[in-house]
């Protein structure tokens, strides 16, 4: 049995797009009823609260949204959508300043009192306004404090299981629900749907995302037959934490560090950027300067550890304690004094710019289905800068938020359809029923491993044709799981579910970068390794339909920018 | 390599009569945090073992604990630095949903009643400009960002003894928005500041001060509300002697 909702609009996800896209259908109409679904808790869930660097837009009139395009295309290797980057760098200015005066954030200033803006790698601009070091935190908690405000409804600790469609699959009409604490499951009933889950590439051994984030968005929207797109596009951020043995392994030090003129030396004391891109050297993209480091390390000449040395201590201690205290505090927390030292870091997956396919105002290919942020694609193309991520999950929330409530206006609650439900159920519950299985934590340990060594920073077919066999395997090994210890806040058991999203998504990931045959942004591939215009301006679409996995490419629209 | 003994709170209040601590041996890195020890444990012989985490690097505020007796963010704690003998159990204040995850609702009610959103004047336009040097600038607070983990509301005893009163926490964030030149409900705020459930409530003894992992000192936030209380009432009762204050 489970419990029952209705509702006009259901959010899953509550970081940076998800409360954008419900404080704007609030705002434009309080009528509408919008039930926002957080896999944690509000305003602590996901990855807009654990942005560092900052929020990239124009506000100097000496830079333009012309460049901020450019320097987007351009960084993603020239397969964004160019509408959607259009409408990110032209929305971002109006959208950073609702977060100041409407929402309440307030940015750092410069000492004449003026919005301060500093650099971000990969952009010929100086335009990313921040909060110290440490700005996600600002931005999410000032959301929070306004969505508390309206009393919009908020489930916490409830993940989505599965969509709800018509009987003919075109569109889609609820949601299965778990609440973690409880154990119990929600139906609810609705007129749309907004995936702003974050997508999150957790299946990868080291990545920088919060750990909640496991491509539940995706997993779900495709088992429904959601146009997937780019889905081999899996950003690298160069500098995450080596630390063996800890969660903190992976986690990120911020893209201002090389803005504001870090270096970084192999393990033999030599600064290579300057041998892989001589002209930006270490403010270069971070597809290049990822990939830089992993060649460096993998040809031998990384430190013991496996890493490579960032070293800003000749910016001058007082300077990276003034301008640096959040990463400053992280690095001493594990024993290095990032103002007079160098530290160890090495490449950790970061970010999916692929997903589900979206125009301008967040509609996927089925209608009632939404989406919005990480989870969706084109944005970014092949590569994200540094800085555009959460200016994405404002921009594109508040332009969904805006759109799904006028469009709820004209759609009809539609009755579920119970078989469906039962499916998700009996899925879910299959985990709790076994009394013995496999160690779900180890299998996790196990595709990650599968990820990084295979479907990583640098590939080749043969490998990507191992990953896809493996992931299979993997999948059949974790049907078998067993989750004991009930269903109340049992870990275990949303591991289990976790698993499952991830090694979909994994998949996904897999197939596409082995299509792929380009090197192009985030995607390298030892056996195509130049860049083909001529054949790979496109995007890699993936969809499931009756006869399972279908996927086929289309060439990009290059209507305001050519290579 | 460190060999750490857990004992770690296990309570299910449906069917837990009361709570029991349950022992873990784990062997963890050197650098290894305490958050790190309960993965350890989990992984090894306690998967439905809940507790609560996100971001793992001192962002997110989530996974709050009582470690040795003191509130810690486990994630940013390493377990060097408190031995090797650890005791968790959950946040105090708060009710338990199960083992070391609480139920942070009374937290977060009392944050939502203390009118935490800006309120943003009339007439604001463009990004406020606020120089370094100006009267403004120097009296806005400017202590590190908070992420309501829970920890000063746990260590409170005066929330222990009054369930009403709004705690570290949220008095903190309300001098924030008190100093805001932004802000247009400062009358509002300062009311419920001199409330019954406000600043005069805090007795100063620190607690909250001396567990807060983001090194705020609510302590003195509170103590600031009480003079910034104290001098407007003290024009209050002037301008009701000699007439409202002319504006300068």
């Amino acid at each position: 049995m489970t419990e029952q909702l209705t509702t006009d609009i259901l959010i899953l996800g509550t970081g940076g797009a998800g409360l954008m896209a419900a404080l704007h259908a609030h705002w434009r109409d309080p009528n509408v009823e919008v039930t926002l679904v957080s896999k944690g808790l509000l305003g602590k869930s996901g990855c807009t609260r654990m942005v560092q660097g900052g929020y990239n837009v124009v506000l100097n009139p000496k830079d333009s949204v012309q460049a901020h395009f450019e320097d987007t295309v351009k960084g993603g290797g020239f397969i964004n959508d160019q509408d959607l980057a259009w409408t990110l760098v032209n929305d971002a200015p109006r959208i950073v300043l609702e977060l100041e005066n409407k929402i309440g954030c307030l940015f750092d200033r410069s000492p004449d009192g003026r919005i301060h803006q500093k650099a971000f790698a990969g952009q010929t601009f100086d335009r990313t306004v921040h909060k110290g070091d440490l700005t996600g935190i600002e931005i999410m908690a000032r959301l929070r404090d306004q969505v508390l405000h309206t009393g919009i409804r908020c489930l916490q600790e409830t993940r989505g299981l599965e969509l709800l469609t018509t009987a003919d699959g075109k569109r889609v009409i609820g949601a299965v629900l778990l609440d973690i604490r409880r154990g119990v499951y929600i139906t609810v009933r609705c007129k749309a749907v907004i995936l702003a889950t974050g997508a999150g590439p957790l299946m990868y051994q080291r990545s920088a995302c919060a750990q909640e984030k496991t491509s539940d968005g995706l997993a779900m929207a495709y088992r429904v037959g959601t146009h997937l797109m780019d889905m081999e596009m899996v950003q690298f951020h160069p500098t995450g934490l080596v630390v063996p043995g800890s969660r903190l392994n992976g986690a990120l030090l911020e893209e201002g560090l090389r803005g504001a003129g870090a270096h970084l030396f192999n393990g033999k004391g030599e600064r290579y950027m300057q041998k892989y891109d001589p002209e930006r050297q270490e403010r270069s993209t971070r597809d290049r300067v990822s990939r830089a480091g992993y060649m460096e390390i993998a040809d031998g000449r990384g430190t013991e550890n496996g890493g490579v040395w960032l070293d800003v201590s000749h910016l001058g201690a007082e300077f990276v304690e003034k301008n640096f205290v959040g990463m400053r505090d992280r690095c001493l927390r594990i024993g290095v004094d990032l103002a007079r030292e160098k530290i160890e870091v090495c490449p950790t997956a970061h970010f999916n710019m692929g997903g589900v396919r979206i125009n301008r105002d967040g509609f996927s290919n089925l209608t009632g289905l939404f989406a919005a942020g990480e989870d969706s694609s084109g944005v970014h193309g092949a590569n994200r800068l540094g800085g555009n991520g959460v200016a994405e999950s404002t921009v594109f929330g508040a332009r969904v938020g805006d759109t799904v409530v006028q469009w709820v206006k004209d759609a009809d609650l539609t009755e579920i359809q119970n078989e469906q439900v039962n499916q998700a159920v009996e899925t879910a519950d299959a985990f709790l029923a076994r009394d013995k299985g496999e160690n779900v934590f180890a299998l996790r340990e196990e595709l990650g491993k599968v990820m990084w060594d295979r479907v990583g920073i640098v590939r080749h077919g043969d490998k990507l044709k191992r990953a896809i066999q493996e992931i299979a395997m993997l999948q059949e090994r974790t049907n078998t799981v067993a989750a004991k210890g009930g269903r109340k806040f049992n870990l275990g058991w949303q591991q289990a579910l976790d698993m499952r999203n991830l090694l979909t998504a994994a998949d996904l990931i897999a197939r596409s970068a082995l299509m792929r045959e380009d090197s192009r942004g985030a995607h390298y591939r030892e056996d195509f390794s130049t860049t083909d215009n001529a054949n790979w301006l496109k995007n890699i679409y993936s969809a499931r339909n009756d006869d399972g996995l279908k996927m086929w490419t289309e060439s990009v629209k290059l209507d305001r920018l050519k290579p | 390599m460190l060999k750490v003994t857990l004992k770690v709170h296990r309570f299910t209040p449906e069917s837990d009569k009361a709570p029991h601590f349950e022992t873990h041996e784990v062997e963890v890195g050197e650098r290894a945090s305490i958050l790190d020890a309960l993965f350890a444990a989990q992984r090894a012989a306690a998967p439905d073992l809940a507790f609560r985490f996100s971001c793992r690097v001192g962002m997110c505020g989530s996974c709050a604990m009582v470690v040795n007796g003191r509130e810690r963010l486990t994630c940013s704690t390493l377990v060097k630095t408190v031995g090797t003998e650890l005791r968790i159990e959950p946040l105090r204040n708060v009710p338990v949903v199960r083992d070391l995850a609480t139920d942070l609702k009374p937290f977060f009610d009392a944050y939502q009643r203390s009118l935490p959103h800006l309120v943003p004047r009339e007439g604001l336009k463009d990004f406020e400009v606020i120089p370094e040097e100006s009267a403004t600038g120097k009296s806005m607070d400017h202590q590190p960002q908070c992420i309501d983990c829970g920890s000063c509301y746990s260590a409170c005893s005066l929330v222990t003894l009054h369930p009403r009163y709004l705690g570290p926490m949220a008095l903190h964030r309300a001098l924030t928005l008190v100093l805001d030149p932004r802000d247009a409900a400062r009358e509002q705020r300062m009311a419920m500041v001199a409330g019954e459930a406000g600043a005069f409530r805090c007795h100063t003894l620190g607690n909250c001060r001396d567990v807060c992992p983001r090194g705020i000192s609510p302590t003195a936030s509170i103590e600031r509300l009480k003079r910034i209380s104290v001098g407007d009432q003290f024009r209050g009762f002037l301008s009701m002697i000699f007439g409202p204050a002319k504006k300068q």
